[in-house]
């Protein structure tokens, strides 16, 4: 049966063909169009949330709504957030929840070379340029009738930015070395970690298509300020990983704890590799506060204020804070810990439950102490 | 094998084209290939995600129809790549 028949009577199928016997050059555009279409499968192999928006703070709630909001239209759609916070989960989620039957595709434009990035995207006739042995479609050609989502959107050149903002507008493209256009059904969306007005004030970044981008902007915020959110993704990683080869690992309380007050620097990211390295170091076992990371500890106490507290504590006392080591050694966090909660209650006491005089009695700002009670659990 | 892997299934009525196939699949940095006659493809896939198809030359048009409803009913956005003798598009 030959292909055009074959797509006549199986319409929905996603064919291509090739000569038997067959040809290297030409199997390998088909595979790489293959691999290029299941971008999305390939990164929740690497450990990301793989296409679920997972936590229940204020801010993950409102991303969902935003995520539930646009899906259904096609509007273009820009994202914003530090790397490792998820935003191609995001770019995913909207094309899940989407009407679009297409394929989601997806780029990074900050790690394709310049010089080849406009054949990525556009793609390229035979004989366009030396290498070129076949004709090749680009991604945005891929992604036809689904979503093409452009990573690292700050990162591209300015060359390219003007050609991308014609296909904005233009809704077609030609390849590399061709004459054709080529209309594209695509719905776009971009992400970025870069401050996008900066870049357009530095002049890197054409304002023209950040206007063209940003028809509905997300923006999805760091790790460290939702730490609600990391025990659910915590969990979830282990569950994931448990389906494989192992079971039964678990976080103690405290160690759970140290994870949410940690500053999370590659944010949801970093959190999935310390999962994936403690499932390897603990398959079956318990994960105490003193087997994770030094680093992640070292820094979790750096970010919790617990050093001003006691500092303030100290200098109270001319210096001395009164507390000796018993010989049989202490609990240092846990000890820490109640002193805080402690000199919270008495602060807040103090200042008949005012947040604002109660941070300033104990030397610390006030977003710094509701989260301290809201983590203490503290009724005031 | 866990369920969550995926794999290109490389299925044809006679295992010389489909070996051949495989070996060349596989040369080009692409692992997880698996070959099949069109009666077992189903359980040679398992619970692995299906990443494309290949359809050798050597299918009846029976079998490739009954291969490609079947393949339509379980995810209609997989990848099909025919093998045609001295054709192309």
């Amino acid at each position: 049966m030959n292909p055009t028949a074959l797509q006549k009577q199986f319409p929905w199928a996603r064919l291509h063909s090739l000569d038997y016997p067959v040809r290297l050059d030409a199997l390998g555009a088909v595979l790489e169009e293959i691999h290029a279409t299941h971008s999305h499968v390939r990164d929740e192999a690497h450990g990301e949330q793989g296409g679920q928006l997972i936590g229940d703070s204020d801010d993950m709630q409102q991303v969902r709504r935003l995520v539930e909001q646009v899906a259904p239209s096609m509007a273009t759609v820009l994202i914003h957030g530090e790397s490792g916070t998820g935003k191609e989960v995001v770019a995913h989620q909207i094309h899940e929840l989407s009407a679009r039957k297409g394929p989601f595709v997806a780029v990074n434009c900050g790690a394709i070379p310049e010089h080849l990035l406009e054949s990525e995207l556009f793609g390229h006739e035979r004989g366009a340029f030396t290498g070129a042995v076949a004709a090749r479609r680009g991604r945005f050609e891929l992604a036809n009738g689904g979503t093409f989502f452009l990573d690292e959107i700050g990162d591209m050149p300015a060359v390219m930015q003007v050609k991308l903002l014609r296909v904005l507008e233009e809704r077609c493209i030609e390849r590399v070395g061709g004459t054709k256009t080529i209309p594209v059904d695509v719905r776009v969306v971009a992400a970025t970690h870069r401050d996008l007005g900066e870049r357009i004030e530095q002049g890197k970044f054409r304002e023209d298509l950040y206007y063209r981008l940003s028809v509905f902007p997300i923006e999805i915020s760091p790790l460290r300020s939702r730490p609600d959110d990391v025990e659910p993704l915590a969990n979830e990683f282990i569950r994931r990983l448990q389906s494989d080869a192992t079971i039964g690992l678990e976080l103690t309380p405290e160690a759970m704890q140290v994870l949410e007050e940690y500053s999370w620097p590659g944010n949801v990211r970093e959190l999935a590799n310390l999962i994936e390295r403690l499932v390897v170091i603990r398959p079956n076992g318990v994960v105490a506060a003193k087997d994770l990371p030094w680093p992640l500890v070292e820094r979790a106490d750096a970010g919790s204020g617990l050093p001003e507290v006691l500092a303030a504590s100290i200098a109270a006392t001319g210096g001395d804070s009164g507390v000796t080591l018993p010989a049989e050694g202490i609990d240092l966090k846990a000890y820490l810990s109640k002193i805080e909660r402690q000199m919270i209650d008495e602060a807040l006491s103090e200042s008949d439950g005012v947040v604002q005089h109660a941070a300033e009695l104990l030397g610390i700002g006030r977003t710094t102490l509701v989260e301290k009670i809201r983590r203490y659990k503290i009724k005031h | 094998m866990s369920s969550s892997e995926s794999v290109i299934l490389v299925v044809n009525n006679g295992d010389s084209a489909a070996l051949n196939l495989k070996d060349l699949i596989e040369f080009m940095d692409t692992p997880h290939v698996q070959i099949a006659a069109p009666e077992e493809w189903q359980s040679k896939l398992g619970e692995r995600r299906l990443q494309a198809l290949f359809v050798g030359p050597d299918m009846s048009d029976e079998e490739l129809d009954k291969l490609l409803s079947d393949i339509g009913k379980l995810d209609p956005n997989v990848p099909i790549v025919m093998m045609n003798q001295g054709e192309a598009t």
